[in-house]
């Protein structure tokens, strides 16, 4: 019981990776079941985030002194804020073709729907 | 042992505050809202960097995904507004349950090997491991900025041009668009 | 004297046909070769070649005795085990050689012109070289394999010569099932060859046994018989033998010899009477080492031999159509060879192979004749009187007809040499069988021979005039009938004979007078019953079971419709629900499968992420209980 409690109020590592999980699997659910593709986007910068949470969780547990997860984090963090810059600009030509933010009006017609 | 109970308090209210308005973010009915609490995560995970030390990072994120993107993503709103309506919202096809159901799976999975893979190890005791050295600000930014300008400069210079790419990649992509329209 | 130069090249003999043969398809084929006299010619030519060479290596071989020749080269070669293809001559296959080339000439003389008016000739003439090649290839094969393949290749051509009116609905079924009889005896030839072959191969010293050479079959018979138990032996024997009964059209398999005088007269001249049915006894003389070690294998042999001729000398008797009297006739004499050779005249059974070739071809092509100038009538009883208008023809029958029914030349030489074997051996029960079949033979060979050509013509056409080739051919074998028997029956004990040849015991039963009074009985009742204003009178049942040739054809048609439709058709049921069941099953797999795949290729990219996302959740269960098993056996293994 002790123990229990333990692994649940001492917070370590594993709590650290577990949310990051989580929050990494939301993303993802929310990539695919969107039908909006702007939520699809804010659902991969979810997914970017639990990656960055994960980087500095390890930085911040194992590598004190160098601090490399820190630095890939803030790579990331830019990277990302990149990626959204380019898919808003691409969905805003997508949008200027189509006039729809729905998804299901972007299938090329293959097949039917799913 | 000896338990934080003033940080193991605040780590779970950032955790459930995150992973809430993540939930909630997915399924808003309106796109705004869903942007709000996307907001709310990202502000979320820069309290979770602050717990873990990094104070600079959390900075970083709050001004990016915090207020830039998030900027980014309103004035896309605001340009197809006018289309959006409750209709989109998320999907009941098959793919819905399938991912549900893989999702569900690979969480399992994923936590069963973590656990394992941690318990196999010889001393087990650091997954209840502390942060035993609490990170000094001096010895951070010295460790970024050596990181930065020494380690991976390289890619410091390569982030900057992409940067530059796509900000020429963007404004090339507009102009097609306008020479299109033009014809 | 005779050089030894035509027995070294006797293999030109086998391929001069075949030459031939590639002439006259590809000549067909390319327009280069259409005359039909160039065509029957260049048959003729290959022919006489043959009899050059026949004659010259029988006369050399009748100078020195003893010897055999043997030219073979390498055919197929699988590790040690070397089947070699080639010519082997000894004094059986020089007397087969120079019947088979002699009545194939004269029967080739004879076609040249009744067949000159068919459309098909040229095809004709193919396949009687084709036969040729064929029947001399197996007359000179030196081991059994080479026989194997001759054997089948008679019995193709028989096929396509029996079916050569192929337009005739009954022609074709009658080639059809002459092959089908054939293919059960071959099958028997072919599995016995490979056991015999076999056990030489697996347990004699001698690798060169193991192709079965004629050369050294005496070895071969001890070996074999050393080598095996009883029961396998004789299985090994029977199977062998149901290749020859099959050929010979024996007892379980003698339907197809009647059906097959739907071909061409010339072609039941030659093939079916003289040359490819006397094959199933060239080939039991060839083995006969082997066959003499068991006696229940003689006896089955003449037994066998006995039951066939009889029931098919019976059958004769109620034939309506001339050529299926002579069949079955064909057929009942064979039987008597059979029989010869089973109790032990194995000279009586040759000679009797070699006088029965001449005369029964000589009595087809008679009856070729006869059918010939009366527009294809084959019916008897639409014939009679025909000696007036054929009185050559009407000679040469009466000539066969007295020499089969053993009552004057070759015939009576032949069949009182098999008589005074059966005597000296003490085989009793079959000399009165023989007895029997005799006066059967001279009854309906007589009956045939008033009826078509005594008494008054019962026709509706005038029959028109024969020609000079077709007597002429007749008259060559006629003269062969008359000579063969009285010039050569001394020298023939001396030439072909078995071991040490018959023990010459003393005759204590002339059996000259008994055949003779026999013969002359069934002759006396043709005559009275056919010539005579005695009315002929019939007893039913018997008359019906012979007219209906005791419904063995009916048990077979019975077999092939009733039983073996049945199992078809079962078969068929379980091929049509249960195999192509599986079959479609399959197809419906593939589909329900593509409809599947097609249906997730929705061209949406978030149900691809939904598919990776389940197919990343199956790896990682997979690898979840990897990792349990690796665990689990390490912790047992390492101990902690």
């Amino acid at each position: 019981m002790n123990n229990i409690l333990n692994l649940i109020f001492d917070i370590g590592l594993y709590h650290y990776l577990f949310l990051a999980l989580i929050l990494f699997l939301i993303g993802l659910f929310g990539t695919i079941i969107s039908k909006n593709i702007l939520k699809v986007l804010i659902s991969v910068e979810f997914m970017l985030t639990a990656v960055n949470i994960n980087f500095i969780a390890f930085a911040s547990f194992f590598d004190n002194i160098k601090l490399h997860g820190f630095v890939f984090s803030l790579f990331y963090i830019a990277i990302g804020a990149v990626e959204t810059a380019l898919a808003l600009a691409i969905f805003y030509l997508m949008f200027q073709a189509k006039q729809s933010v729905n998804t299901e009006d972007y299938e090329d017609g293959a097949g039917e729907r799913c | 042992m000896e338990i934080d109970i003033l940080k193991t308090l605040i780590f779970y209210g950032f955790a459930g505050a995150m992973i809430l308005f993540a939930l909630l973010s997915i399924f808003a009915f309106r796109i705004l809202y869903s942007l709000l609490a996307a907001v709310c995560v990202f502000f979320a995970a820069a309290g979770i960097y602050f717990i873990l030390g990094a104070d600079y990072n959390a900075v970083v994120q709050i001004a990016i995904y915090g207020i830039a993107i998030p900027i980014l993503f309103v004035m896309a709103i605001m340009f197809t507004s006018d289309k959006l309506d409750k209709k989109i919202y998320i999907t009941f096809k098959p793919r819905f349950f399938f991912s549900f159901l893989g999702l569900g799976v690979l969480f399992l999975s994923l936590i069963y090997l973590i656990a394992t893979s941690l318990s196999l190890n010889s001393n087990s005791a650091w997954i209840l491991q502390k942060q035993t050295l609490f990170i000094n600000k001096y010895q951070m930014f010295n460790a970024l900025s050596e990181g930065f300008f020494v380690n991976y400069v390289f890619a410091f210079e390569l982030l900057s041009l992409l940067l530059l790419i796509v900000v020429v990649g963007i404004s090339t992509l507009n102009l097609i668009k306008e020479a299109k329209s033009d014809e | 004297m005779i050089s030894d130069f035509f027995v070294n090249n006797i293999y030109t003999v086998i391929l001069f046909p075949l030459w031939v043969f590639l002439l006259i398809i590809l000549g067909r084929f390319f327009n280069v070769v259409q005359s039909r006299r160039v065509i029957a010619l260049m048959t003729l030519a290959s022919t006489l070649y043959g009899i050059v060479f026949a004659l010259g290596s029988f006369l050399y071989l009748l100078q020195n005795p003893n010897f055999t020749f043997e030219n073979t080269y390498s055919f197929l070669k699988i590790a040690d085990f070397e089947i070699n293809f080639g010519v082997f001559v000894d004094n059986l296959s020089a007397v087969m050689l120079l019947v088979v080339t002699t009545i194939s000439f004269v029967v080739q003389l004879y076609s040249s012109n009744y067949m000159f008016k068919d459309k098909s000739f040229p095809r004709f003439f193919a396949y009687l070289n084709l036969f040729n090649f064929s029947m001399l290839g197996l007359v000179l094969s030196p081991n059994l394999f080479q026989n194997y393949v001759f054997w089948e290749l008679v019995g193709a051509s028989s096929y396509l010569l029996i079916g050569f009116w192929y337009k005739k609905p009954s022609a074709s079924n009658a080639a059809k099932k002459a092959f089908l009889m054939n293919r059960i005896g071959d099958f028997g030839l072919l599995v016995g060859t490979i056991a015999v072959s076999y056990f030489m191969y697996q347990y004699s010293n001698a690798v060169s046994l193991a192709t079965v050479p004629f050369s050294s079959i005496n070895d071969i018979g001890t070996y074999l018989y050393s080598y095996t138990s009883e029961p396998i032996f004789v299985i090994i024997c029977v199977l062998l033998l149901f290749g020859s009964f099959a050929k010979s059209a024996q007892f379980p398999l003698h339907t197809w010899l009647a059906d097959a005088m739907e071909g061409p007269t010339p072609v039941s001249a030659l093939i079916h009477s003289a040359t490819m049915v006397a094959a199933g006894v060239y080939l039991i003389a060839r083995l006969y080492p082997i066959y003499s070690l068991s006696d229940g294998i003689m006896n089955f042999i003449a037994i066998i031999g006995l039951l066939t001729a009889l029931i098919c000398a019976y059958f004769a008797i109620t034939r309506n159509d001339l050529k299926r009297i002579l069949a079955y006739s064909t057929s009942s004499q064979l039987g008597l060879m059979f029989l010869a050779l089973g109790a032990g005249a194995y000279t009586g059974g040759l000679f009797h192979l070699v006088t029965h070739a001449y005369f029964k071809s000589m009595l087809f092509l008679c009856s070729g004749i006869v059918i010939h100038s009366l527009f294809d009538q084959q019916d008897i009883r639409f014939m009679g009187g025909l000696r007036k208008h054929l009185p050559l023809t009407a000679i040469c029958y009466l000539i066969g007809c007295l020499s089969i029914s053993g009552l004057l030349f070759s015939g009576f030489y032949s069949k009182e040499m098999i008589l005074t074997s059966l005597f000296q051996q003490n085989h009793y029960l079959f000399a009165i069988g023989f007895l029997i079949v005799a006066l059967m033979t001279a009854f309906y060979m007589f009956r045939s021979y008033f009826v078509v050509f005594e008494g008054e013509f019962k026709g509706e056409k005038e029959p028109k005039k024969t020609t000079f080739t077709l007597n002429f051919s007749i008259s060559i074998l006629a003269i062969c009938t008359i000579l063969i028997g009285c010039v050569t029956r001394k020298g023939f004990e001396e030439f072909i004979k078995f071991g040490s040849g018959i023990a010459q015991s003393e005759k204590f039963i002339n059996p000259f007078f008994i055949s003779i009074s026999i013969a002359l009985t069934g002759l006396l009742l043709a005559w009275g019953f056919y010539n005579t204003k005695v009315k002929a009178f019939k007893i039913p049942i018997l008359y019906k079971l012979s007219y209906n040739k005791f419904y063995i054809d009916n048990f077979y048609n019975f077999i092939a419709e009733k039983v073996y439709s049945t199992v078809s058709r079962i078969c068929a049921f379980v091929d049509k629900y249960f195999v192509d069941g599986l079959v479609i099953l399959a197809g419906l797999n593939v589909r329900a499968l593509s409809w599947v795949l097609s249906k997730m290729q929705t061209g949406n990219f978030q149900s691809y992420l939904a598919y990776s996302v389940v197919f990343l959740a199956i790896i990682f269960t997979g690898l979840m209980f990897a990792y349990t098993m690796i665990i689990h056996y390490s912790l047992l293994s390492g101990g902690g």
